[in-house]
Parts: C-alpha cells; sequence; structure tokens
C-alpha cells in the first residue's frame, strides 16, 4: 500500500511538468502578445516602451530560460509577479484559495445530502411514477447550464422576490453568517448540477446490490427495510459513487469558475476569467499548476479510498 | 461486432430484417426503439428538430426564400434581419419567440444558432473520439513501453482542467471557431481513450484475435478488422454523450465573454448579451437557455437509451 | 459667507427652471422666454421665504453639510495595476489616480459650471505662461502626502512634480503627447516647477487638468523605493487615502484629513472631503448592481436605459441626475485612402457609408429616448462630428452635424440608403467584396452589439461587407488600428483628452493616427496647425469648427454614434450635493465625491 502512494505520487512529478510545460509553450507561442493589450490604443506605436516592458516581463528571454527560471520558483513556492497588476501571484492565491474551497466543499456536501438519498429513493421505488419523475429530472439537472440557472436564480430573485445575495464577501472566521449567506446560493446551484450524476450512479448501484444475494439474506432474516437499506445495501452500492466524487473535481472547478463570477466571490475562478481575458500569463500559468494538482490528488485519493471502502481491493 | 450487438438485442419476432426493403426495416427499428426507449425516442425526435433548424440554418433557407419570392416566409428571417423599431416584443405568429434588444426575430436566430451548436458539438466529439480511438486502441493493444508513453500523455492531458484550460487555450489561440472546436475536441479525447483503452486490452484476449495472429494477420489487419469494430460502440456511445458537453462548453465559453464574435448567433452568446436585459427582458434569456438545456437533455437520454441498446453489458438492465 | 451662499442657490435655482421652462414650453406650446422668467421669480420668491434648502434634490447644499459616513459605489473590476502610469485602464485612472494622488490641475466643478470646462489648482496654486511655451506652475505650500510611512505625511515639493513627470516620459502608454511636446521640467525652487515645451502649446494646462496624465507621485515612488504596484505603497496628496485592498471584493478609501480644500459650513469652515470612508465594492455582473442598489447596499447606480422606469418605481424616493456620456468618438476609417486600389479613395464612396447609418435609430434602439421621454425621463442625445465627437469634456469645441452651422457638408450625415445606392454606383462601385475589420469582446458586450447593428445597414445601402472580427491584441491594434488593412475598419478612437489630440493626430501627416486614412487636404494641415496657436479661444472655435466642417465634407473619417445616448443616475435619498458639481471622467472622486455628503443619522450624531 504504502509502496503503491509513493509510486503515484512520484508519478505525479512528470504529469506536472507536463502540464506546465504545455501551458508555457502555448502562451509563449501565442500571435497574441500581452506586450500589445497593455499599451492599447494609446501606445501601440511606441516601440521603444513595448520594447521595455518586454524586458521588465522578463519576455525577452529565450523560452527554456523562462521555463526554468519560472520552474525554479515554483519549487520555493513562488508563482512570480502577475504581468498586470505586478504583485506576488502566491499571496493573490493564498486569499482566493480558501474561498473556492469553500465553495467546492459546500456544494459537493450538498450534492451528497441531496443526490444519495435521491438515488436510494429512486431505486427503492423503482418503475413508479415517482422514480421516473426523479430520474427525468437528474437528467434533466445534468443538462441545464450552470450559468443559466445562477442568472435566472438571481432575475427571480430581485423582480419577484425582492431578494439580492450579500453584496460583500467575508470570511468564515470574520463573519460567519454572511459568508454562508453568500456561499449558499452558488453552492446550492453547483451543488444541484453535480448531484445529477449521483443520483443516476446511485440508483443503479443500488439496483444492482438489491439483486445480490447477501441482501435477499438479510430480507429473509426479517431485518427491517431501514436496516437493509441503509447498513447493507447503501454501503457497498456507495463504493461507486465515491469514484463519481473524485472525478466531478473538474466539474466543480469548471462551475466555479462560472459562479464565483456571478455570486461575487473572490476565489480562484473569478482570478483566473480576469487574467486569461488580460493575458496575465504568469497567473494562468499558476492557477493551471494548483488546480492540475488537484485533479491529480483526487483522482489519488479515489483510487485509495476505494481500498478502504471495498475489502476486495487491494493495491 | 457491432451489428451483431444489435440484432441480439432484438426480440425475436422481429428478425429477420434483412429480407424486407430497408425503410422498412429502418421504421421498424425506430418503432422498437420508441416502445423500448421512451425518453431516449424523445431525445432523438429532439434532435433531430435540431439538425432541421441547423439545415436550415447552414441553407439559409429565409434568405433564399425571400430572394425567390420576394418577401419573408413569416416567422423565419434571416438572423441580422433587425427592425430598430421592433424591439424587445413579445411572443406573437410573427415572432415566434419576441424579438431581441435589436428588433431580431429571436426563434430565427435560435435556429440560426443551432447550426453553431450542431457544427461545435458534433466536429468535437468527432475529434475527441478520433483521437481516443486512435490512442486507445493503439495503447492497448501494443501495451509495454508504448502503452506507458501514451498513458504518461494522456495523464497531463487528464490532468488539464476542463473549462480552465478551454478558456485559456481560447484566449491565447484566438476566439475563431476552428480553435474553439479543436480545443474541446482534443480537451474530451483523453476520458474517452482511456474507456477504450480498457475495452481493447480484453478484447485482445479473445480467441479469435490470436487466432488471426496465428493465421499471420498483420497487426494493422488486426486492429481494423478485428479490434475496432468491437470497440466501435464504445465510441458511438461516447460521442452521443460527449456532444451535449461539447455543446455546454461551447456556450459556457461565450458566457464568459471568451465564444465566437459576432455577428454569427450562437446560444451561448446571446445568453451573454441577455445577461444585461434580464431585468427589461428576461425572455431574452430564457429561449436560449432553454434551446441549450432541451438540446443537452435531448443528447444525454439519447445516449444513455442508446448505450442500453448498444452496450452487450448493460443488456436487459434499464 | 452666508449672503453668497444664497447667491449661489439662486444661480442654481435659476438654472433649473430654465430647464423646468423648457420642458413646460415644449408641452404647452408658451414661449420659453415668458415662462422661464415668470418661473424664476416666482421660485426666487420661495427661496428668499423658506428655511435653507436641506433636502433631496440637486441643489447646492454645502452649508448644511454635516461631515461623516461611508459611500458606497461599486466598480465592475479590479483595478488592473495600482500605478496609474502603468496601466491605461479607466479603472486604475479612475478608482486609484482620481482618489489618492493629485495633478498640478483640476477641472472645477460647481453650480452653473459647463463639466471639464474651467482648469483651476490641485497640487499647483497657480500657473502663468507668456508664450505659451514656457509654462511655471506655482505649488499650492504644505500639500502633504498621506500620514504612511515612508513618507509619512511629507510636504509634497517641485523635485517630486520633476520626477514624476520623468517617470511619466519613462514608462506610460499614455507618454506619447507629452513625448511631441514637452522639451524639459525644472524644478526652480521647493515650490516652483518649469515647463519648456518644444512648441508654444495653449492647451496645456489641459493636459494637466486631465485625470489620465501627469498624476503626482513622491520622488520615492519615482525612484523606486515604493512599490506602487502594491496597496501600502499607494501613496500620494489626494483627497482619499487607500485603507483596505481587498480584490474582487472591495477597494476601501479614508478620507485624506490634510486634504487642502476648505468649505463654510453652518458649523463654520470645514475641511473636504466630507464623508469618512469612500467605499467600492467590485460588482460585474450588471443584475447584481441593480440587486445591491435596490437592497440599498450601494448609493449610487448609473442603470441601462432600459430600467430606468423600473428603478424610479421600486425607489421612488431615489433623486436622479441626466448625464452625458464621455468624451469618446467611436468612428469608420478606411487605411490608405491615398492609394489608387483603395475603393474608399473615392469620397462618394465614404459619404454614401456615412448616409447607410441610422444615427437617430442607432441611438433610439440603444437609449431608448423616445420610450423614455413618454416615461418623463429627458436624455441627452448627440451626433458626433468628425473628428470631434459628442460628450461631457468636448462639447465646447463640438459643431452639431445637424446645425446649420455645418453648411453643406450636413448633408452627408442625412439617412439616406437609397441616395447611397445612388452614390456608390456613381463611384463605380460593382459589389466587390469589402473586408469589414472590427474588435470585439474588449469594449465590452453593448459595443458589440452596436457593431453588430450597423452591419445590415451596411448592407442595406449596397456594401457587400464581410464582416471580419479580429483579436484585438494580435490583429486589431497593432494591425487595423496602425492603418495596415484592407477595406473598412470599425472602432473607437483612443479617448483623448483635448481637442488638440483629435484634431491632429487624426488629420496632420505627422499626427500618431494619421495612418488610419491618410486624409489629404493641404487646408485642413494649414487649419489644423493654425488652431494650435491660436490663443483667442472663440477665435480657436471657430477654426475648429471649420476643420469639422472641412472634413465632413470629405468623410475622411465617419463618424458612428456609439454611446452616443446621455443616462440617469440615481443617488439613494439621503446622499447630498451629487447634483450641483458636475464632472465628468476619472477625476470624479477628487472633483465632486469630494463634496457629497450623506444626510443620516449617523452624520446628525456628530
Amino acid at each position: 500500500m504504502q509502496g503503491y502512494i509513493v509510486r503515484r505520487l512520484l508519478l505525479m512529478v512528470p504529469t506536472l511538468l507536463g502540464v506546465t510545460l504545455f501551458v508555457f509553450l502555448l502562451t509563449r507561442f501565442t500571435p497574441a502578445d500581452v506586450v500589445d493589450r497593455l499599451t492599447g490604443e494609446v501606445g501601440y506605436q511606441d516601440e521603444a516602451l513595448k520594447a521595455q516592458i518586454r524586458e521588465e516581463l522578463g519576455l525577452n528571454q529565450g523560452v527554456l530560460t523562462q521555463y526554468f527560471k519560472w520552474l525554479g520558483g515554483v519549487l520555493h513556492l513562488d508563482l512570480g509577479e502577475s504581468f498586470i497588476s505586478g504583485r506576488d501571484i502566491w499571496d493573490e492565491l493564498k486569499n482566493r484559495v480558501p474561498v473556492s474551497v469553500e465553495l467546492g466543499a459546500l456544494a459537493m456536501l450538498f450534492s451528497i445530502l441531496f443526490g444519495i438519498p435521491i438515488g436510494v429513493i429512486s431505486a427503492i421505488r423503482q418503475d413508479t411514477w415517482l422514480d421516473y419523475l426523479l430520474r427525468g429530472g437528474s437528467i434533466l439537472l445534468l443538462a441545464v447550464p450552470v450559468f443559466f440557472l445562477a442568472i435566472s436564480v438571481l432575475a427571480v430573485g430581485a423582480w419577484w422576490f425582492d431578494w439580492a445575495p450579500p453584496s460583500r464577501y467575508t470570511a468564515p472566521w470574520e463573519d460567519l453568517q454572511n459568508n454562508l449567506a453568500i456561499m449558499a446560493t452558488p453552492a446550492i446551484i453547483l451543488g444541484l448540477a453535480l448531484s445529477g450524476a449521483k443520483i443516476r450512479l446511485t440508483r443503479t448501484q443500488m439496483l444492482e446490490v438489491l439483486r445480490q444475494d447477501y441482501i435477499r439474506t438479510a430480507w429473509a432474516k426479517g431485518l427491517s427495510e431501514r436496516v437493509v437499506i441503509l447498513r447493507h445495501a447503501l454501503r457497498n452500492a456507495l463504493i461507486p459513487v465515491v469514484t463519481v466524487i473524485g472525478l466531478q473535481i473538474p466539474v466543480l472547478v469548471a462551475g466555479a469558475v462560472i459562479l464565483e463570477n456571478i455570486f461575487l466571490l473572490p476565489g480562484v475562478g473569478r482570478y483566473l476569467v480576469q487574467s486569461a481575458a488580460s493575458f496575465d500569463y504568469p497567473v494562468v500559468q499558476g492557477i493551471t499548476l494548483l488546480i492540475a494538482t488537484v485533479v491529480v490528488l483526487s483522482n489519488l485519493v479515489v483510487d485509495l479510498s476505494y481500498a478502504a471502502l471495498d475489502p476486495r481491493v487491494r493495491y | 461486432m457491432a451489428t451483431h450487438v444489435l440484432e441480439e438485442a432484438l426480440p425475436a419476432g422481429a428478425l429477420p430484417f434483412e429480407t424486407r426493403p430497408w425503410p422498412v426495416r429502418a421504421a421498424r427499428g425506430l418503432l422498437w426503439f420508441a416502445r423500448r426507449k421512451p425518453l431516449g425516442f424523445l431525445g432523438l425526435l429532439i434532435i433531430l428538430t435540431m439538425l432541421l433548424f441547423a439545415a436550415a440554418a447552414a441553407l439559409d433557407v429565409p434568405a433564399r426564400y425571400s430572394q425567390v419570392r420576394g418577401g419573408n416566409i413569416g416567422f423565419l428571417y434571416p438572423y441580422d434581419h433587425q427592425v430598430l423599431r421592433d424591439r424587445q416584443q413579445g411572443v406573437s405568429l410573427k415572432h415566434l419567440m419576441g424579438t431581441d434588444n435589436l428588433g431580431r426575430d429571436t426563434f430565427s436566430r435560435i435556429v440560426y444558432g443551432a447550426k453553431v451548436s450542431v457544427f461545435i458539438g458534433f466536429s468535437a466529439v468527432a475529434i475527441s473520439q478520433a483521437l481516443a480511438a486512435i490512442v486507445g486502441t493503439i495503447s492497448g493493444y501494443y501495451g509495454g513501453r508504448f502503452d506507458v508513453l501514451f498513458q504518461r500523455v494522456v495523464d497531463i492531458w487528464q490532468a488539464l482542467p476542463g473549462l480552465v484550460a478551454l478558456i485559456f487555450i481560447v484566449s491565447v489561440l484566438g476566439n475563431n471557431l476552428v480553435v474553439i472546436t479543436v480545443a474541446i475536441g482534443a480537451l474530451g479525447a483523453a476520458g474517452a481513450s482511456r474507456i477504450i483503452r480498457g475495452a481493447v486490452i480484453s478484447i485482445k484476449q479473445n480467441a479469435y484475435v490470436e487466432a488471426a495472429r496465428v493465421v499471420g494477420a498483420t497487426d494493422l489487419r488486426i486492429l481494423l478488422f478485428h479490434i475496432l469494430p468491437n470497440v466501435f460502440h464504445l465510441v458511438i456511445i461516447g460521442a452521443s454523450i460527449g456532444i451535449g458537453g461539447a455543446i455546454l462548453a461551447e456556450s459556457a465559453l461565450a458566457f464568459l465573454g471568451f465564444g465566437l464574435p459576432p455577428p454569427y448567433p450562437s446560444w451561448g452568446r446571446m445568453l451573454n448579451v441577455a445577461r444585461e436585459f434580464l431585468t427589461s427582458n428576461p425572455m431574452m434569456a430564457i429561449w436560449p437557455g432553454l434551446a441549450l438545456t432541451v438540446t443537452v437533455f435531448a443528447f444525454n437520454v439519447f445516449g444513455d437509451a442508446l448505450r442500453d441498446v448498444l452496450d452487450p453489458r448493460l443488456r436487459g438492465s434499464r | 459667507m452666508l449672503q453668497e451662499q444664497s447667491y449661489w442657490q439662486r444661480a442654481l435655482r435659476r438654472r433649473l427652471s430654465r430647464r423646468q421652462a423648457l420642458r413646460l414650453a415644449a408641452a404647452g406650446g408658451i414661449t420659453a422666454v415668458a415662462a422661464g422668467s415668470a418661473l424664476a421669480c416666482r421660485e426666487e420668491q420661495a427661496v428668499e421665504e423658506a428655511p435653507p434648502l436641506v433636502g433631496p434634490g440637486p441643489q447646492d447644499t454645502t452649508f448644511e453639510a454635516r461631515p461623516g459616513g461611508t459611500y458606497r459605489a461599486i466598480t465592475t473590476q479590479d483595478p488592473p495595476n495600482l500605478d496609474p502610469y502603468l496601466n491605461t485602464s479607466f479603472v486604475s485612472q479612475t478608482f486609484i489616480g482620481g482618489t489618492v494622488y493629485s495633478r498640478l490641475a483640476k477641472w472645477a466643478t460647481g453650480p452653473g459650471i459647463e463639466p471639464l470646462s474651467q482648469a483651476v489648482g490641485d497640487a499647483a496654486e497657480a500657473w502663468e505662461t507668456p508664450d505659451g511655451q514656457v509654462w511655471t506652475f506655482k505649488l499650492r505650500p504644505n500639500m502633504k502626502f498621506h500620514n504612511k510611512p515612508p513618507l509619512n505625511g511629507r510636504t509634497l515639493d517641485a523635485e517630486d512634480v520633476k520626477t514624476s513627470m520623468e517617470r511619466f516620459m519613462a514608462r506610460s502608454p499614455n507618454r506619447g503627447i507629452f513625448q511631441t511636446l514637452v522639451d524639459r521640467v525644472e524644478a526652480i525652487d521647493p515650490l516652483t516647477v518649469r515647463f519648456t515645451l518644444k512648441i508654444p502649446y495653449v492647451p496645456f494646462i489641459d493636459l494637466m487638468a486631465s485625470p489620465q496624465l501627469l498624476w503626482i507621485f513622491s520622488k520615492e515612488a519615482n525612484a523606486g523605493q515604493i512599490d506602487t504596484q502594491k496597496p501600502e505603497g499607494v501613496i500620494g496628496t489626494g483627497p482619499w487615502v487607500l485603507d483596505k485592498a481587498q480584490p474582487s471584493v472591495s477597494w476601501e478609501f479614508t478620507k485624506n484629513p490634510e486634504w487642502y480644500e476648505v468649505v463654510q459650513t453652518r458649523r463654520g469652515p470645514q475641511r473636504l472631503p466630507f464623508m469618512d470612508r469612500l467605499e467600492f465594492l467590485v460588482i460585474g455582473e450588471y443584475a447584481q448592481i441593480m440587486a445591491q442598489f435596490l437592497a440599498r447596499n450601494i448609493h449610487v447606480f448609473a442603470p441601462r436605459n432600459e430600467d430606468l422606469a423600473q428603478i424610479a418605481q421600486q425607489v421612488p424616493d431615489a433623486q436622479r441626475l441626466p448625464g452625458n456620456p464621455a468624451w469618446l468618438l467611436s468612428f469608420y476609417y478606411f487605411g490608405d485612402t491615398q492609394d489608387p486600389n483603395n475603393l474608399f479613395r473615392d469620397v462618394r464612396m465614404r459619404r454614401a457609408l456615412s448616409m447607410a447609418l441610422d444615427r437617430d435609430g442607432l441611438i433610439e434602439a440603444f437609449g431608448q429616448v423616445s420610450r423614455l421621454k413618454q416615461q418623463g425621463f429627458e436624455i441627452n442625445t448627440g451626433w458626433n462630428n468628425t473628428p470631434i465627437p459628442w460628450g461631457d469634456g468636448g462639447m465646447f469645441w463640438w459643431l452639431d452635424p445637424k446645425s446649420p452651422d455645418m453648411g453643406p457638408a450636413g448633408q452627408w450625415y442625412r439617412y439616406d440608403p437609397a441616395e447611397a445606392r445612388r452614390l456608390l454606383q456613381a463611384a463605380g462601385y460593382n459589389n466587390q467584396e469589402i473586408t469589414f475589420n472590427f474588435t470585439t469582446v474588449i469594449y465590452g458586450t453593448t459595443f458589440d452589439q452596436f457593431t453588430e447593428a450597423q452591419i445590415p445597414m451596411l448592407r442595406n445601402a449596397g456594401f457587400n461587407i464581410r464582416p471580419n472580427p479580429q483579436d484585438y491584441a494580435s490583429q486589431y491594434i497593432t494591425g487595423t488600428f496602425a492603418g495596415r488593412f484592407s477595406g473598412l475598419a470599425y472602432g473607437y478612437q483612443t479617448p483623448f483628452t483635448s481637442v488638440d489630440e483629435y484634431l491632429f493626430n487624426m488629420l496632420h501627416p505627422q499626427g500618431t493616427r494619421y495612418a488610419q486614412s491618410r486624409p489629404n487636404d493641404p487646408e485642413t494641415v494649414r487649419l489644423v496647425e493654425a488652431q494650435r496657436v491660436e490663443r483667442d479661444v472663440n477665435r480657436r472655435r471657430e477654426l475648429i469648427r471649420e476643420i469639422q466642417r472641412r472634413v465632413s465634407d470629405q468623410m475622411w473619417y465617419v463618424p458612428s454614434v456609439m454611446g452616443r445616448w446621455g443616462g440617469m443616475t440615481f443617488w439613494h435619498n439621503f446622499v447630498r450635493n451629487w447634483g450641483s458639481f458636475i464632472t465628468a471622467g476619472y477625476g470624479v472622486y477628487t472633483e465632486t465625491v469630494t463634496r457629497y455628503w450623506l444626510d443620516l443619522p449617523e452624520t446628525a450624531a456628530r
């Protein structure tokens, strides 16, 4: 087991290196030049200034030199400075990561608390109208674009219920009530989007498990429905659901990118969108590396939790 | 093989199909599909409607019609047909979904927008499934060092977080149709290639593959005639589910401002514009939002049904 | 002082009543003069009798002002950079430059003063120029930097100004105008700075008052000892002190207790700003901004015109003020019109393009003008002339294309697609495909929509155009905007701050935007050179009007009307003084918000 973990962790290194190299090369061989963007309509003809800015940003060096310099910094947890704001990227991310993590965690929590029970109900009441309704609903949840849901909630809230989400984000340790109030709406929307897949998977897995012999035995022993479903069936049905939780991390990230923009959360996703739009390469590089690390780690955690949950799996 | 799988799944009374003319066969097959998978059939109908929209847009039917007849069809207009006076109108016979802030017919723009969604959806998925099939079969079939190398590349590929990578690629390489389509397609290939690789590895163990090799078939021949046909259903299933995802990805890009530039309408951009009119005319957002939802819904349920029918392991389950 | 106060109030009342009278006259058909005088008399009486004015409305209530409170507004995005020299974005200029830093001069505001028409002292107390070439500025004594380390409230001196100018010239993308004009800067003594120009340039003071150019930093900052890009390094002499920087959440300022401006109030002399704090919430989503105004989390809101009636209905006690758009030119340009292969070398092609544009239709569709009129909202609109746009900051120089003053050139502004087709035919145009270059995203969705809306108009007038949306950085700004393209291009001109920049840059062969169309007319060039040295403002204006007539006749640049509709700004009912101190552009937080005060219980308690 330990050997396995070490091997997997070592494998992360080339993967992440590959990601950073890909992103880096893309930024350096793009037709669009961040310097043209910085000088804009006013200074587009000022070649001297452009050369000077290029030098300040280190863009006049060779691409590989730039890459290794950046990589060297990353090893010391130094992601460099933003091209646009000139501020330290790591400092900025330090404030933003907790926001996105909180949003992601709340959304995931909601989707688990919402999706799994519905999946179970749908399985127990297989082929009733309730089952059809819940299944149709879950496919719909997969189909509704998160941003459409979000702006609809805003519009409906503002016009018919005189409701607006809080205007200013505060960290949970500053003002928990306000924090939860501003987090609630995006977390629920994102949670809904995530629960579609969970409902469906829980349902199929439950159906599968309910047909197994040991469940029949449990019924035969005269155990109550509650005990059979919760203690015997659900535990085993949930193993693949855990995988889905891990595989949904990229969905979570994408949703956060959109929802942070709409619901005024100062998270990583909002930083990414504004940086990508202004060609702030070091920031985009840093964020991509960060998210790629999270994705890779979550895959590892999924595999490990598989082993923990299913006695048949051993590494 | 794919065809066998399909036949085996059919009820015994429906056979033999081959003796009847093909339109009858097709109609019967559809009828069977409709009875067996009503939701999937609904999805199919929606998809066909959408293809019809896209075709109408591709042929620019409204504009041609008005050139031939010297007038408009009545409810379908060229996408840039704007009457500034008639802006923000409600639903009417003349404007099935009302008009937008420039007095353009929303229904017509949805029809034209279907072309973008269909194009991006189908071509992105074609790219991703083709890539996935190539990478998956080669990696699974040859194994060894090849496989290790390919899998490390796929690792990298999968670690690139979807929308984030997409935003980045498009902002760097430009927001044109080719970049957006290829980027969505390429990013979707990694996951699919893993599934195909797994299938190839298990097929490789089969006796007939071994037999073919003994007879002296080349690798290429084995790949093309024995392996590929057997993973083809996976490609089809992956594609039918992937199209919805690709359409969503394009619209999310457009919504964030990284989508296709005007003047050609796309649903995502219509939604993005409608954001500023949410308070004065929410219908501007509702229609493209609904179009997106319904279309993605259709591809999802159709894909589900197709998987149930095509995937031997799932046969009999619902 | 009391008397002076009521004089201002009366003057303002008169101004208002004139506006009301015009409205009445329009409605009832009576002559404006008669109604105006009658109304003015009645109102003057009211002012004499009534107790001092405090209450909702646009009045100057400085005398009643109470200090304290927090003013909340929004910014749609974070300042890209905290050093306004390093980024040309209006967000950096407005929310950091215009709050924290001073200029040598600023725009005067007050009852009866046209926005951006009079430069008054900011860091400089006075200035003089014998010939328009040598400019001597006397700095305000005892002007102090914010009390933050390492400056700790030290006094501003001439060396700060000189080094600021030097750093600006070395590093700001905005430096072009100074590079062509300024020869050298000297610190004569601690309170005297002298600028020597390369040529006599009468409007130089306008450049010093421009809130996009010479913000004054400390010499320590200019020497790189202070990191001006970090929140703790944002130290200036302006009215607001950066207190809390929370990217994507809020940017918060406290008032500078040492700022120089002092006004008389009922409680005696009072230093500006009145309000203790200024907070900007970062909200990009329009529906959110609106929701936050309705929930009273922000105090000021400029809605889209589509929503005006709704807002007025939902917040009936909100105060509102019509405002004009900023001075900005959206225009068509043609590349090298001296190239024989350029279709637009023929003046008839360019005139046809101008006549293809339904300017009023566009303004109506985007500005909702007539619908708003029915709902009781007066919205100002105007057509851009070429190359002088309509908008706050340029009203004095702008010649109305609809006015009889335009002479025969005015006819080319008429919307007449049939005539445009005839002109195209006469020019020998036989439906060749014309590439229509523009850029998207960067200027916002309204701009993109506006571009989109013009395409059918061009087609309708017979132009066979192929829309070619370009990437901003790699294609548009480096290629098209620099004049390297074929076909037709549309976009915004650089937001110049002075009329001369429009004229010289676009029309003079040495101008930096000349390549956009390469107009070929020696007489225009002569007029452009003449207005640069004309010291009499009215004669200069006449020269500039003549240029507009000439260029309009030739349509080297065809002006469009993007954004040329006014809007309405709403304040919640406890904000005071917003109506009589009007400015436009990036200097608003120095020039007017310093005079706002809040009529709230929390300020009354003090």
